[in-house]
């Protein structure tokens, strides 16, 4: 015990020591959190709309009253003027000579990237058209069904559950914990082991008579409560700045985060038994785990989309099951007996890594 | 002799296709300084590696104070002091930190063995607030044995403590292990420099993976059996060392410090060779009986191994 608490305490003085490392350890997870908090935000808001009627009689006035009170959208007259009360929608008599002229005109709004869609109203045949530019696919299907809600145009009622509004947050914040925990515990903690295997230094610890159990527990330990540090931070971040529910489950959301650290520990650490160099580490730990976190887990790219044989790579990916769980348990409120399928295989997948970590690190070193 | 601090019986050790010790058997008594000597290449780190059960043999079999290196690695691991030829402590941790990490590993303490590490740690106490990694050579190397000493261990395995140190240093750091010998430690150290052999009780000249010869040094010098010469000369040391090569009566010719070492083929004859080689344009040549070192034992065995 004596000996774990003296390597526990070197360990945490490498990382004391090492200040990038420890500014990395820290900053990442609030850094993360508040760009794609605030910077990248993956909702649209402010979509520029352009109303256009064909002739006098349509009242466009009435319609962009109406997609303006909608808070994603912002209504502004093709060409148009505002006397600081009302806004008057030019209102060309629809004559074949003009015809060109409007269309052309609705290109070059477009075009020039003033507006994100612009609404033709026929008054006299009852139609609307709405033009919009689809070189963002986002945005268009967005803006699509921002005015077609606003308009009531005989949409069904919707109703958004869990997450009402639409925040990306509510998407973002499991995934960047899959992501954050991977990139602090794998990554880290193979270098961590790698650089005591370049210096020599884990020769004089594997000819001493500490068990590879100890110092491999104590390796783990610092970055196991570094990683705790970032979990509270990460939850008080997303809850009181970002405003995500936590569905009062954050016990279990802080139980499967637990369980997921370990798993990216063992990750790190059999990384860690499978290359001699600090950049091999680093390499392997973000090919290994930080790419298929990124592409494979649902976190950014929906998996239900993706073609079959990658939906079943994606099965192996741990961040997967651990951003799924914490979704459910997170957003949605559910316990921790309603995602036993997916603790099950995290805890399996844990087992495994250790199982095959020491293993290769009971290997001697040549 | 009572039970040897450490036997190896045809030790081997394969890399692929490179074999890096190759059927290595001797003994080190209890309380031995035991020199391990020999170029780059020639297995000096796999064996001590296999010593320190860092690694193991593919064949054959080394014990350490009677415990088998391979199904007894517990028991070698506990009484053996290693380090390593490379400075592999923490460069980022003190000075202390070091020390006490390396004693709580060994579940001891610095205060216990201080009596042991005092003469080689005394000087570094002033800088025990340093960084290790901020040391000099000199100063890395003992604070290296200092933490290979702190669990008093029975054998210390060295591998080339000296190599990059300075000479003041490699001379302080065998008066240390000379010390600790006369403690009763059993210490095997390699090195390439064969000029060290003389601080050793015996010595093991190596290359290529076996061991050419195992002796006290100066059983190791007499060994040469032949007389030997100094020779140097006013011009071109290398052209007088090709010139000596070709000669017919020369055996051997290998540059030294300051003069070559030649020894004959047959009856040594310096008096011919000093006309040959002024006939031939040399000046100021003089050929001088000197008395056969390590070195030129060492030569004389890997030209037979040939």
């Amino acid at each position: 015990m004596n000996t774990y608490l003296a390597f526990v305490r070197k360990e945490a003085l490498h990382i004391l020591r090492d200040r990038r490392t420890l500014l990395v350890v820290v900053l990442l997870p609030i850094v993360q959190i508040l760009l794609f908090g605030f910077a990248i935000s993956t909702e649209i808001n402010d979509l520029r709309i352009r109303v256009a009627a064909t002739d006098r009689l349509t009242d466009a006035g009435r319609i962009a009253t109406r997609l303006d009170a909608s808070p994603y959208l912002r209504c502004e007259a093709l060409d148009g003027y505002y006397d600081g009360k009302n806004k008057y929608y030019d209102s060309f008599s629809y004559r074949s000579d003009r015809k060109n002229y409007r269309s052309d005109r609705i290109d070059q709004v477009l075009r020039r990237g003033e507006a994100d869609a612009v609404l033709v109203v026929d008054g006299r045949q009852g139609r609307m058209q709405l033009v919009v530019d689809a070189s963002n696919p986002n945005t268009a299907t967005m803006a699509a069904s921002y005015v077609g809600g606003a308009l009531g145009g005989g949409a069904p009622d919707v109703r958004m559950l869990y997450n009402p509004q639409m925040l990306s947050a509510y998407n973002f914040v499991p995934g960047l914990m899959g992501l954050i925990f991977v990139i602090i515990c794998a990554v880290l903690t193979s270098v961590a082991i790698v650089r005591e295997k370049e210096t020599g230094s884990l020769d004089l610890l594997l000819v001493s008579p500490v068990s590879p159990f100890v110092t491999v527990a104590a390796k783990m330990t610092p970055y196991f409560a570094v990683s705790c540090l970032n979990l509270a931070t990460i939850l008080a971040l997303a809850h009181y700045v970002l405003g995500v529910p936590l569905a009062g489950r954050a016990g279990a959301t802080v139980a499967l985060t637990l369980l997921y650290i370990v798993l990216a520990l063992a990750v790190g650490l059999l990384v860690s038994t499978l290359v001699r160099t600090q950049v091999a580490a680093m390499v392997l730990a973000l090919i290994a785990m930080m790419l298929p976190t990124i592409l494979l887990s649902g976190m950014i790219f929906p998996l239900e989309n993706a073609p079959a044989p990658l939906q079943w790579l994606s099965a192996v990916v741990p961040a997967r099951w651990y951003i799924g769980a914490v979704r459910k348990v997170m957003i949605e409120g559910l316990s921790l007996g309603d995602v036993t399928v997916e603790l099950a295989v995290l805890a399996g997948m844990t087992a495994l890594l250790l199982a095959a970590a020491l293993k290769n690190y009971n290997k001697r070193t040549d | 002799m009572n039970a040897p601090a450490i036997a190896t019986e045809n030790l081997t050790r394969r890399f692929g296709r490179l074999t890096a010790l190759d059927g290595v058997t001797f003994r080190v008594g209890r309380g031995e300084l035991f020199g391990v000597i020999g170029p780059d290449g020639a297995g000096k780190t796999t064996l001590m590696r296999l010593l320190a059960t860092l690694s193991r043999p593919d064949a054959g079999r080394a014990s350490v104070l009677e415990f088998d290196t391979v199904r007894q690695q517990a028991e070698v691991r506990r009484r053996v002091g290693y380090m390593p030829g490379r400075f592999a402590l923490y460069p980022d941790l003190t000075v202390a930190e070091n020390l006490a990490f390396f004693a709580a590993l060994y579940r001891t303490d610095v205060a216990a063995n201080y009596d042991l590490i005092a003469p080689i740690y005394g000087p570094l106490e002033r800088f025990a607030s340093r960084p290790a990694g901020k040391l000099s050579g000199g100063m890395k190397q003992k604070l290296a044995l200092s933490c290979a000493l702190i669990h008093r261990p029975d054998v210390l395995l060295l591998d080339e403590p000296t190599t990059g140190v300075d000479p003041v240093s490699r001379r302080e750091f065998w008066t240390i292990l000379a010390r600790l010998r006369s403690q009763g430690m059993t210490v095997v150290a390699s090195t390439p420099y064969m000029d060290e052999a003389s601080r050793c009780d015996r010595i093991a000249l190596c290359d290529a993976g076996r061991f050419l010869r195992v002796d006290s040094p100066d059983a190791v010098r007499r060994s040469y059996g032949r007389p030997l010469f100094g020779l140097s000369a006013a011009a071109d040391r290398h052209a007088l060392l090709l010139a000596a090569r070709r000669d017919a009566a020369v055996r051997s010719c290998y540059a030294f410090g300051n003069e070559h070492h030649l020894a004959f083929r047959d009856r040594p004859d310096p008096d011919g060779l000093r006309d040959r080689l002024e006939a031939g344009g040399f000046r100021d040549v003089c050929l001088r009986p000197i008395e056969p070192g390590v070195e030129d034992c060492f030569m004389q065995l890997t030209e037979r191994h040939d």
